[in-house]
């Protein structure tokens, strides 16, 4: 049974790119196109196995929603990955403070990606 | 409208199998004449209905209609052949081709038969002189002791007769209105 | 696994060119409210998306050029520097050189990489000139990592972990840990520490109190067992005993290293690649080709560009709503089948009603289709700032620009179709309209001149108007300009709007200069060209010494226009509405004849021309006489021309098709249209027939 990941991010083609690379892997992918979409579609009854999040969005951007999301029972433990670039340290320490698992580093190929669900993704 | 008979749509699927050395040509009436086109270039076969003149056409032009969305123009091949005007009748039928990517409706007094012609039984179209436009006949087909005049129907209009925007533009403002 | 990323290339190019306008319009709006941190977030969110996007497409100049630029967007946010309009001016050239090198990205023509050499090297300047030098080291992020570690030998890493205890609160699984750990070697050893442990009273079950020391037997480099805790090595005790390898210097560019040595300035390496040339300049120089031919060259690659094919983003929302309508028309339909299998008359009723929910379906599905084309004007707004700041630097001018209605939707091909006249008329005002600050001033206006962009929905059609406070329009100015250029005989007994409408005649123009700005040979006729030519009109109105306004109106779609029906004869024809202005029955008394001239009509003191359209088109009409048939006035190219029909027959929205497709293009007829009947109508082309009636009538307007 294929693991189901939930893609937020604001970017059409950053969606588009990450969503044909895990269906490739096998994954079913939710898309969300900001934190806040990401929430409704939890609230929703989504149950992904792993949440991957642009940092960068508007209305509520990814810092926000992985507090949110820690803060649904359902989702306490859930894997978070959040998209982030090299030149932004202090976010993944932010990120992580706020209950981000890890973070991908943009800009990544497919393989990166897929190298890091495997690493956050028990099973 | 100029003209404005129906007598019910007539849509026959003209195409069926044919062997790889004959060629299929469809064969209709103009007067007592018969002609045939390659049934390839046929996309349908429309049972006459209303027509709708285009302005400062030629003769020929007898309008355009609806062909399920699309304005399909309407040629009266009698009229291009200078066999007077079509008086359409609830035999009269538009066969519809397509020529150099565009599609276009000859208006027909009859269609006859689907016939299976041998290169064979074929003949180069004679020579007439330089009084009469050959150009668009492909040749002359015997079939069940009638002869068939078999039509190049891509040359049936020349070039300027489908031509594109642009040239009738000039004549535009010289144009006079009769007064 | 190969993936090939190319397929969402294009939603990249997109969503680039989205983030371009935010750019571009956020630092014109920070120059003015240089506080706005929201919109500095705004602008940088903008930049950094195209950053990291560009990066995962292998778009690297794109990538390095945006990393720049947001470097001084982080340090403006960070307040480590001030907005001033060197900032505003180099950050705004550099997205001139992101757009060059988006368009190359795409296929256009190939960017000039001095130039943008030159911007980053600008860029940097710009930064390193206000802030401290600690944050030099950032500039090397993109760059290349170096070579791959090469493999290491066999040995034993060990390692001593004390997690965080909030591990699990993180998503994080310590046996994640493990697993990969173990893939890299042999775990020999995995011991766990279990002397963190609280009494049980004190547990927290969602914490975590473990540690562990492991021992690696592998021969991979010390990094890679490094990143096996990259997500856990924040906050956590971390040991890992073994040599790290030495990282070489990665790639640099010689002007780099030469600035990093203190031998030459970024300014200087900046001025040094400006002066590389383009391809095409070094060609013509070397006499290999004329710049005629290098021009015809660039005019060659700019039209392969424009042969793209367009694509529209549209929102799921619109289509989902769109699935749903399908859906609705597919039970209409399914419902309408069954009762026409067992019908009988006395179900007359049902069947009316089903067949009003089909027609209700399927103008709904229409309107939803024709949305999914609809677009806001503001894409068509966004030059303008930009393009108003330009003009008032060049010209010296003060010049503020409001816009507003830019949420209002028309149809995406008329916005790419409204973009250059709307530039021209803002040029225009610009360039003519206003007038110098000194010269406002002794005129009790504010120095500062205004140049509004309204946009409005007004019925089927959507309105631009471009309004600015200068001068206005002089009337005796442009009547003696006309008079002079031989447009008309004298313009005394005629209205104001019928002179200001001369300035779109051909030839026409009142610039007493021609400044590099505007006169650049494409006139106001231009304008309304093509205006008139997407089935729009423009009106002027204006006031001497106060400003003038000028109105494009133009119909929401070209797909799909409002008609007038008129009968002649046997035959129906649609006269778009837009053109229409009334429709009259002539007294005979109001009527004339010129000799060789045809016929005109008196128009309340106006002599109007008159196409007979029966005899334009050849038919057989119920009159001839005007008197007793109808005029319908219609105006086209500023120019009114009353067409005589036998009959108005109604109004409609008609869907326009093309004549050209199957035949060609009829003298004056626009296309046709398709009936409820299902009979096919003939679309009036109401500039043609201005032109017919000119041919007949040459000097009667």
């Amino acid at each position: 049974m294929g693991k189901t990941v939930l893609i937020v991010d604001d970017s059409v083609s950053m969606r588009q790119m990450v969503s044909f690379t895990l269906t490739g892997a096998g994954y079913e992918v939710v898309e969300a196109g900001d934190g806040k979409e990401a929430v409704d579609k939890l609230n929703g009854g989504a149950k992904p196995n792993l949440v991957i999040t642009d940092l960068n969005m508007p209305n509520m951007d990814g810092i926000s929603l992985i507090k949110a999301v820690r803060g649904m029972a359902a989702h306490k433990f859930t894997p978070i990955l959040m998209l982030t670039t090299e030149s932004s340290d202090d976010k993944k320490k932010e990120g992580q403070s706020a209950g981000a698992t890890g973070w991908v580093v943009k800009p990544f190929n497919p393989e990166q990606m897929l190298a890091t669900i495997k690493k956050v993704l028990p099973g | 409208m100029s003209t404005a008979t129906i007598d019910g749509t007539e849509n026959r699927d003209v195409r069926t199998t044919y062997s790889s050395d004959d060629q299929q040509y469809l064969t209709f009436n103009l007067a007592d004449e018969y002609y045939g086109v390659d049934i390839l270039k046929v996309q349908e076969i429309k049972g006459y209905t209303t027509i709708t003149r285009i302005p400062n056409t030629p003769d020929f032009l007898k309008g355009v209609l609806n062909l399920r969305g699309t304005i399909v123009p309407i040629v009266d091949l009698r009229m291009k052949f200078g066999m007077g005007v079509t008086e359409p009748t609830s035999f009269t039928v538009v066969v519809v081709v397509n020529v150099r990517n565009r599609v276009m409706g000859f208006l027909v007094d009859a269609v006859s038969d689907v016939l299976d012609m041998n290169a064979k039984n074929i003949q180069a179209p004679p020579d007439m002189g330089s009084s009469v436009d050959i150009t668009f006949i492909a040749g002359i087909g015997h079939a069940q002791e009638r002869l068939v005049t078999l039509l190049n129907i891509d040359r049936v209009l020349t070039e300027e007769e489908v031509a594109v925007v642009g040239e009738i533009q000039d004549v535009e403002v010289k144009g006079e209105i009769p007064a | 696994m190969a993936v090939d990323l190319s397929r969402f290339q294009e939603s990249f190019f997109t969503e680039s060119a989205e983030h371009v306008e935010t750019i571009e319009s956020g630092l014109l709006a920070l120059e003015q409210r240089p506080k706005d941190l929201d919109l500095l977030n705004r602008i940088f969110r903008g930049a950094h998306s195209i950053k990291g996007n560009a990066g995962m497409f292998h778009f690297t100049a794109i990538a390095e050029l945006t990393h720049k630029m947001e470097n001084i967007l982080d340090d403006l946010r960070n307040e480590k520097m001030p907005v001033t309009p060197h900032v505003i001016d180099v950050l705004l050239r550099a997205l001139d050189g992101l757009k060059s090198l988006l368009d190359a990205a795409q296929g256009g023509e190939a960017a000039d990489e001095t130039a943008i050499h030159a911007l980053e090297g600008e860029l940097e300047a710009c930064q390193k000139g206000s802030t401290a030098p600690a944050h030099e080291g950032s500039s090397a992020e993109t760059a290349p990592q170096g070579p791959p570690p090469q493999a290491a030998t066999w040995r034993t890493v060990q390692i001593n972990w004390s997690p965080l205890p909030e591990l699990f609160q993180r998503g994080m699984d310590p046996a994640q840990i493990f697993k990969e750990l173990h893939e890299l070697g042999m775990v020999k050893v995995l011991q766990v520490r279990t002397d963190g442990l609280p009494a049980l009273d004190a547990l927290d079950p969602e914490r975590c109190y473990l540690s562990w020391t492991v021992e690696l037997e592998t021969d991979v480099p010390i990094v890679q067992v490094e990143e096996v805790f990259a997500f856990v090595r924040d906050g956590s005790e971390l040991a890992i005993i073994d040599r790290a390898p030495k990282k070489p210097e990665v790639y640099k560019r010689v002007g780099d290293i030469l600035v990093e040595e203190g031998v030459v300035t970024p300014e200087q390496v900046a001025e040094s690649l400006a002066k590389q040339k383009t391809i095409g300049e070094i060609l013509v120089e070397d006499k290999k080709a004329s710049p005629q031919q290098v021009d015809k060259a660039l005019q060659k690659q700019q039209q392969l560009k424009k042969n793209e094919v367009a694509s529209i983003r549209v929102d799921t929302e619109k289509i989902d709503k769109l699935i749903n309508l399908v859906g609705e028309l597919v039970i209409t339909q399914s419902m309408i089948t069954d009762l026409s299998e067992k019908f009988s008359i006395d179900q007359l009723p049902v069947l009316q009603e089903r067949i009003t929910q089909l027609e209700r379906n399927t103008r709904e599905i229409q309107e939803r289709v024709m949305s999914i084309r609809m677009m806001p004007i503001g894409s068509a707004f966004h030059r303008f700032p930009r393009l108003v700041r330009d003009l008032a630097g060049k010209s010296g001018k003060q010049i503020q620009l409001v816009m507003s209605g830019e949420e209002t939707e028309l149809d995406k091909t008329l916005i790419e179709a409204i973009g250059d006249p709307l530039t021209h008329l803002v040029r225009n005002s610009a360039d003519h309209g206003l007038e110098l600050p000194d010269d406002r001033l002794a005129q009790g206006k504010p120095a500062r001149g205004t140049i509004r962009l309204h946009a409005f929905h007004d019925g089927g059609n959507i309105c631009i108007a471009v309004e600015d406070d200068g001068r206005g329009l002089n009337r005796e100015k442009i009547i003696k300009k006309a008079v002079e250029k031989g447009i008309i005989a004298d313009g005394s007994n005629m209205s104001d709007e019928a002179v200001y409408q001369l300035i779109f005649r051909p030839g026409f123009s009142t610039a007493e200069t021609i400044t590099d700005v505007s006169g650049r040979g494409v006139g106001m006729d231009v304008v309304k060209r093509n205006i008139e030519g997407l089935g729009g009109s423009v009106g002027i109105q204006s006031t001497m010494g106060k400003g003038s306004r000028l109105t494009l109106k133009l119909p929401l779609t070209l797909a799909i226009i409002d008609g007038m029906t008129v009968r002649v004869g046997q035959d129906n024809y649609i006269i778009p509405l837009i053109t229409v202005t009334e429709s009259i029955r002539p007294k005979p008394h109001e009527l004339q004849r010129i000799v060789g001239k045809g016929e005109v009509v008196n128009l309340r003191g106006e002599w109007v021309p008159m196409v007979k359209l029966y005899e334009a088109f050849g038919v057989t009409p119920d009159f001839t006489d005007p008197s007793q048939a109808l005029l319908v006035i219609v105006e086209a190219d500023g120019r009114r021309v009353a067409v005589l029909v036998d009959e108005l027959t109604g109004q409609q929205q008609v869907v326009i098709k093309s004549l050209e497709q199957n035949y060609r293009k009829v003298e004056a007829i626009s296309g046709a249209t398709i009936l409820g009947d299902g009979q096919v109508a003939l679309i009036l082309d109401v500039p043609g027939l201005a032109r017919l009636a000119r041919a007949g009538h040459i000097a009667a307007a």
